[in-house]
C-alpha cells in the first residue's frame, strides 16, 4: 500500500524468519533509528539485550485479559457442553451418567424425539430467514430515506429511529406482550379505533399470539422493531461511504431514481449486505428471548408436548433442560447440532468479512 | 461541506418532491416505530388493575410513585409492598452499577487485544480472530448449564463477582469492528512515538487509545446494555433478591401476576428507559462514526 509500511513488513519479516540476526541486534540495542527511519514497534519495548524474548512475549501480554475471559467463559463451558452431548446425563441418572456414543443424535432425527425435532427445525431456518430479510429490508428503506443531502434534520429522526435499541430487550419484549393481547392490548385497541372511525362494522379483535400463524407473524414483526435500528445504522454507515458524484453523474445521464439505486446504490452495498444478511440469519437462528419472552413458545401443539408453535431449537433444548426430565445430554446434543449450522454462517461471514488479516 | 452548504445551490424540482415524500415517509415510520412506546405509557397511566385504554380516561401517575417508592413508602398497598430485593430503585443501582463495571473492564480488554492484532506481529495473529470468532458462534445460552455449574463450583453463585462474571467474556466480533477501526489509524503516528523513544504501551496509551475514542464509547455503550438485556442465566447464577438486576426483579414481580401488575410494569419499563435513551441519544453520534470506520473500510 503506502511506502513505509512495505519497510515495515520487510523487517518484520527478516524477524519473525530469524535469518537477520545482523539487521534486528543494532535496533534491539536502541542504537539510532534504521536508516529508513522506523522502527518496529514491538522492538521499541526492548532497548535492551535479552529483551528480543519480551518482544516476542509482549503482545501476549496484550491478549491476555481477553484470552483469559474468552478461555473460562466461553472455551470451558463450550467443552463441558459438547462432552455432555454424548452422555445420558439427566434427572434419571444425575449421579452417574454413561457415554453413550451418538445415541443422543441418533435420538434426535429418528427418535420419538423426531416429532418435535424436524417441524421445529424447518419453522426454526423460515423464522431465521424471515427475520433477517425483515429486518435489513426495513433498516435499508429508512437509510435510503435519511441518506438525502437536502434533509437537513437526517440526525434528528435517526436519534428518535435509534430508540428500540435503547429499550432493554427483556423489558421490551414484556411490553410487547401486553400490547399484542386480544382483549386488552393497544394494539387491538388502535385496530378497534380505526375501525369504527371508519365504520367498520365487522371487526373484531386479533388474537395475536393465540393463533398459529399469527403468533408466528407477530414474532417476526416485533423482530423488525427490534432489528431495524442496527440494520439503519450499517446501511447508513455503508451509503455514506458512495460518492455523491456518481449520483450526479447518474442524474446528468437522466436516470431515473429507481434506475440511480439499481445501478449505483444496489451494486455498491452488496458486498456489504451479504455478511450483514448472515450475521442476522445466524443471531436469529438461536434468537430465544425473541420467541420465549414473547409466546413461550406456544400456542401449544396437540402432538407433542415439548414444542409449540413458535418453539425454535433453542428454546425446545431450554425446556428439555428444565422439569420434569432434566435431559442435560439431549439439549446439549441440540445445541451441538445448532452449532454445526450457525457454525457454518460464521465460516461464510469469516470469508466475506475478512475476518482473515490477509493484509501483510 | 461547509463551503457547499454556505452556496447551498436551489433544489431542483425533483429533488424537492423526493424530499418531501421522504420526510412524509420518515414521519409515518417514527409515528409507527414510537406507537408501542405510547401504548405502554398510557397503560402506566392507567389506574392499576386496568388493562390499557388507547387514552387513558383518568389518568394518574399512581404507578410510577410506586415504582420509585415501594416497597418502603407508606402508600404502597399490595401487590406492591411485596416487591423483592429492596424495590426498583435497588434494581437499577445494581444494574447500572454492574453494567459501568462490565463495559469499563470489557472496553480494556478489547482495546488491548484489538491493539495487538492491529500492531504488533505474534504467532497467530492471521487467524487468530477468525478461529476465535469461529468458536464464539457456538450458541452460548446451551453453556449457560456448565458455566451454571462452574460458578457454583468456585462459590461465585449469589455474588456480585459472578453476576459480572457472565457478562466479561471478551467478544471476537469486537475485537475485530475495533481492530478494523485501529487500521484505520496512520501507522505514521504510533511508528514516531516509537522513533520518539515510546515503547508499545506508551504508544497505544497516549497516541492510540486517545484516537479511537468515538470506537470505544461504542463498545461502551453496547456492553452497559448487557446487564439491561440478559434475563435467563442472572436469574439462574443468582438468587439472592438484594443482588437483583431490573429485567429479573421485573420478570419475578409479574410473572404470575401479569394482567394485575402490567400497569407497574410499564411504569418501570418506561423509568428504565429514559436513562438508556438519553445516554444512547448522547452516544449516538459515536455510534455514527465509530459504526462508520469500523464497518466499512475504505
Amino acid at each position: 500500500m503506502d511506502q513505509p509500511r512495505d519497510v515495515m513488513r520487510a523487517e518484520a519479516q527478516s524477524v519473525t524468519g530469524g535469518g537477520g540476526a545482523s539487521s534486528r541486534s543494532p535496533v534491539a540495542a536502541g542504537a539510532a533509528p534504521s536508516a529508513a527511519g522506523f522502527r518496529l514497534t514491538e522492538l521499541a519495548d526492548s532497548g535492551a539485550a535479552g529483551a528480543r524474548g519480551l518482544a516476542r512475549v509482549t503482545p501476549f501480554l496484550y491478549l491476555t485479559p481477553a484470552l483469559f475471559t474468552m478461555t473460562l467463559l466461553t472455551f470451558i463451558p463450550i467443552a463441558l457442553t459438547i462432552t455432555v452431548a454424548f452422555t445420558d446425563w439427566s434427572l434419571a441418572n444425575f449421579q452417574n451418567p454413561q457415554f453413550i456414543g451418538t445415541q443422543n443424535f441418533v435420538d434426535l432425527f429418528t427418535g420419538p424425539y423426531a416429532a418435535v425435532f424436524i417441524p421445529t427445525f424447518i419453522w426454526n431456518v423460515a423464522f431465521a430467514a424471515a427475520a433477517a430479510l425483515t429486518q435489513y429490508a426495513a433498516g435499508l428503506l429508512i437509510a435510503l430515506l435519511l441518506n438525502n443531502k437536502h434533509m437537513r434534520e437526517t440526525n434528528l429522526y435517526r436519534g428518535l429511529l435509534i430508540l428500540p435499541m435503547a429499550i432493554p430487550v427483556t423489558l421490551a419484549i414484556v411490553a410487547w406482550q401486553g400490547l399484542l393481547q386480544e382483549s386488552s392490548g393497544q394494539i387491538n385497541n388502535l385496530l378497534e379505533a380505526v375501525a369504527n372511525a371508519i365504520g367498520w362494522q365487522g371487526f373484531e379483535r386479533i388474537p395475536f399470539l393465540l393463533d398459529d400463524n399469527l403468533a408466528k407473524i407477530s414474532i417476526v414483526l416485533v423482530g423488525v422493531w427490534f432489528g431495524f435500528p442496527w440494520f439503519m445504522n450499517m446501511c447508513l454507515a455503508a451509503l455514506s461511504s458512495i460518492p455523491s458524484e456518481l449520483y450526479e453523474a447518474a442524474h446528468v445521464d437522466g436516470a431515473t431514481l429507481w434506475q440511480r439505486f439499481r445501478h449505483v446504490t444496489a451494486p455498491l452495498l452488496l458486498g456489504f449486505t451479504l455478511p450483514l444478511m448472515v450475521a442476522s440469519f445466524a443471531f436469529n437462528f438461536t434468537n430465544f428471548g425473541a420467541v420465549f419472552l414473547l409466546t413461550a413458545g406456544g400456542p401449544a401443539r396437540v402432538d407433542t408436548q415439548w414444542a409449540g408453535n413458535t418453539d425454535i431449537l433453542i428454546s425446545v433444548a431450554y425446556k428439555l433442560l428444565g422439569q420434569p426430565l432434566y435431559r442435560y445430554g439431549l439439549a446439549s446434543s441440540m445445541a451441538l447440532v445448532l452449532f454445526l449450522i450457525v457454525g457454518t454462517m460464521a465460516l461464510v461471514q469469516i470469508r466475506a468479512l475478512r475476518l482473515v488479516d490477509d493484509n501483510k | 461541506m461547509s463551503v457547499v452548504a454556505a452556496r447551498r445551490p436551489a433544489m431542483r424540482t425533483d429533488e424537492r418532491i423526493q424530499l418531501w415524500v421522504s420526510r412524509i415517509m420518515v414521519w409515518i415510520l417514527i409515528l409507527i416505530v414510537f406507537f408501542p412506546v405510547w401504548g405502554v405509557l398510557a397503560v402506566a397511566l392507567s389506574p392499576s388493575g386496568i388493562g390499557g385504554e388507547l387514552i387513558p380516561q383518568n389518568p394518574t401517575i399512581d404507578n410510577f410513585l410506586d415504582v420509585v417508592t415501594c416497597p418502603g413508602a407508606d402508600r404502597c398497598v399490595p401487590p406492591a409492598t411485596a416487591l423483592p430485593g429492596g424495590g426498583f430503585k435497588q434494581w437499577l443501582g445494581t444494574t447500572m452499577l454492574i453494567g459501568a463495571i462490565v463495559a469499563s473492564i470489557q472496553v480494556f480488554m478489547t482495546a488491548l487485544a484489538a491493539y495487538a492484532f492491529s500492531r504488533l506481529r505474534f504467532w497467530g495473529r492471521r487467524w487468530g480472530i477468525a478461529v476465535l470468532f469461529l468458536i464464539q458462534s457456538f450458541p452460548a445460552f446451551m453453556a449457560t448449564p456448565a458455566i451454571f455449574m462452574s460458578l457454583v463450583y468456585l462459590g461465585l453463585n449469589d455474588t456480585i463477582v459472578g453476576l459480572l462474571l457472565i457478562h466479561l467474556t471478551a467478544s471476537a466480533f469486537w475485537i475485530w469492528m475495533l481492530k478494523g477501526f485501529l487500521d484505520g489509524l496512520p501507522r505514521e503516528l504510533d511508528e514516531a512515538a516509537s522513533v520518539d523513544g515510546a515503547n508499545s504501551w506508551q504508544a497505544f496509551r497516549h497516541v492510540i487509545l486517545p484516537l479511537a475514542l468515538p470506537m470505544l464509547a461504542v463498545l461502551f455503550l453496547f456492553n452497559f446494555m448487557s446487564p439491561f438485556n440478559e434475563y435467563f442465566m442472572t436469574s439462574l447464577v443468582n438468587k439472592d433478591p438484594q443482588l437483583y438486576t431490573v429485567p429479573v426483579g421485573m420478570y419475578i414481580f409479574v410473572r404470575g401476576n401479569f394482567s394485575s401488575r402490567y400497569g407497574f410494569f410499564a411504569a418501570a419499563t418506561l423509568l428504565t428507559a429514559i436513562p438508556l435513551v438519553l445516554i444512547w441519544a448522547f452516544g449516538q453520534r459515536f455510534v455514527q462514526a465509530g459504526l462508520t470506520r469500523g464497518a466499512v473500510k475504505g
